[in-house]
């Protein structure tokens, strides 16, 4: 169950998506997540789902990792989507009962949070499936490099991210056999109420941090013992070179954004 | 009987992409006093065998009948099981959350539904058989040792008074005079509270040493099973399936090659020993 958790990870594979400079894809994902956030109206829906759909074709990751990816946040899914469906207001209402209404604009807001969180996470669940995390990290702080000419540790946060994406895997890893463990003993956290399920959890949580702490301990000593020493003057084993592939895909973003600018500015003038 | 496993198979992730067979068809079963000792590569299905005996994960196809009673196809094997088989993982020491050792062994029989008095009274027995001094009952068991973490951590298991304890991999991670003590304790516990122990080894001389009869895994079925003796006749089977025999074993082995003829099934490092003795005195 623990083990369904696929954000994080990385899916070995070759398509065109992996073979991208990781900046590229970074840069990517920034304006696919402006483009989510901002769109409204069945053709803005339409339009991002599509690049979604185009993107994963792209990546050939199988369909189901990416569905499966999902189900942690299908609480949250369902939970905005309730929300926006009562608390919505319009003219139009298709159902009614006590204090609650249901619009036909709220339905549809509802429909639209649902969709953009799930193409919000299947976008970014998508950079970390198709990007390494030694990648990624270099990505990142080469995009963050600018910010180091006032003080910003890019290096540092780029290694800390790239360290705690590395341990998401493992961390559930161990939290799956700390859970067996403890149910060997008896503890059980399926059956009773809420509070013997909150008290089912101690023996869970707190091998769980103690074990996390012991791990971060001994991965600071390995780096120690190498003589990592923070981002002044490192250099890369593996630098990083755009490639034609890059080109063909920053000017496809780049007609994207400038279809969807003309469009919304066309939408807005009328 | 105590507990008898029928053409058990276990598939993770039943959904691809990840689909791996585990176990196919695997019988064996286990009778009071006996200790097994379950050996194969990694991967070979040992530790999901031990997990299925114990009732975390239920078998995808087989039964597993406890006392003649089928408990795998119950909607929860667990309430069956529990206290009954008690499974003490790999480095269990990482499952310790209590402030106090005392407290963290009776996390065990209070799960049972046992009051207060007979918690404790499991628990301090549980410590004198592990070695553990009545000292230890108001440490934390962070500041103990790996090896007294350890024994914590068995004592855990050992107070819910199963009647088969399953080890996997008990000495992973300990030095030889550390292993000996844990199979000197295996044995006391199987004297006075447990009936029957299984053990997941790697090492063959372990299991030569301290088991009575062997399972074998290889690639998820059973390759071979019976007593000790008769496993590690096999040796030739053993080497080609890429398994060690014990190094006794292969001393007698090679010296038969030599023209000698030792009795091949001695495992004791004495008893090989004594008869390599005996053949030079004439």
């Amino acid at each position: 169950m623990l083990r369904d958790i696929t954000i994080g990870q990385y899916y070995n594979g070759k398509s065109f998506v992996h073979s991208l400079d990781p900046r590229c894809k970074i840069i990517a994902l920034a304006v696919m997540m402006v483009l989510i956030f901002t769109a409204h109206g069945v053709v803005d829906y339409a339009f991002v789902t599509v690049l979604t759909c185009l993107f994963i074709a792209l990546s050939r990751v199988p369909l189901s990792y990416i569905v499966k990816g999902m189900k942690p946040v299908w609480l949250i899914v369902v939970f905005t989507a309730i929300i926006n469906i009562f608390m919505g207001s319009g003219e139009e209402v298709i159902f009614k009962a006590w204090v609650l209404s249901v619009t036909k604009e709220a339905l549809f807001s509802a429909f639209g949070m649902m969709l953009r969180v799930i193409l919000l996470v299947t976008v970014s669940t998508l950079l970390t499936l198709t990007t390494s995390p030694m990648v990624l990290t270099s990505g990142i702080e080469r995009l963050l490099k600018p910010l180091e000419k006032i003080k910003f540790p890019s290096h540092e946060v780029a290694m800390m991210m790239s360290i705690a994406l590395r341990f998401i895997p493992t961390l559930t890893e161990e939290a799956e056999k700390i859970m067996k463990a403890q149910a060997a003993r008896g503890n059980d956290i399926e059956g009773g109420g809420f509070l013997k399920k909150v008290k089912g959890m101690i023996p869970l949580f707190v091998p769980l941090f103690v074990s996390a702490f012991r791990r971060a301990d001994e991965l600071a000593m390995a780096m120690e013992c190498r003589c990592y020493q923070g981002g002044s003057n490192r250099t890369a084993f593996k630098r990083l070179e755009y490639k034609k592939c890059d080109t063909v895909a920053f000017l496809f973003m780049l007609t994207v954004v400038i279809i969807t600018v003309i469009y919304r500015m066309v939408g807005f003038l009328l | 009987m105590l507990i008898e496993l029928i053409d058990v198979s276990y598939t993770y992730e039943n959904k691809a992409p990840h689909e791996r067979r585990a176990l196919n068809n695997v019988s064996f079963k286990v009778e009071k006093g006996e200790v097994w000792g379950i050996i194969g590569h990694t991967g070979s299905g040992k530790s999901t065998l031990t997990e299925i005996m114990s009732g975390l994960i239920k078998p995808s196809g087989g039964e597993v009948l406890l006392h003649g009673e089928d408990v795998s196809k119950l909607k929860n094997p667990m309430s069956k099981i529990k206290g009954k088989v008690g499974l003490v993982f790999q480095y269990p020491e990482h499952q310790l959350f209590e402030e106090t050792v005392l407290k963290d062994i009776c996390f065990g029989p209070s799960n049972l539904g046992l009051d207060e008095e007979e918690c404790i009274k499991r628990a301090k027995e549980a410590m004198e058989l592990v070695g553990l001094g009545e000292e230890y009952a108001t440490l934390s068991p962070f500041e103990l040792s790996g090896g007294e973490k350890r024994r914590v951590a068995i004592a855990g298991i050992i107070a819910m008074r199963p009647e088969i304890l399953v080890l996997d991999e008990p000495t992973a991670g300990l030095d030889p005079v550390g292993r000996d003590m844990l199979f000197k304790m295996l044995g006391d516990i199987k004297g006075k509270l447990c009936e029957s122990i299984v053990f997941v080894s790697h090492s063959m001389d372990d299991v030569a040493l301290y088991a009575d009869k062997v399972l074998v895994l290889n690639e998820g079925s059973v390759l071979m099973q019976g007593s000790v003796k008769e496993v590690f006749e096999r040796s030739g089977e053993l080497e080609a399936a890429g398994l060690d025999v014990p190094q006794v074993t292969r001393l007698l082995i090679r010296l038969n090659e030599m023209g000698h003829s030792f009795d091949k099934t001695l495992l004791t490092p004495e008893a090989a020993a004594d008869a390599i003795y005996e053949r030079l005195k004439g």
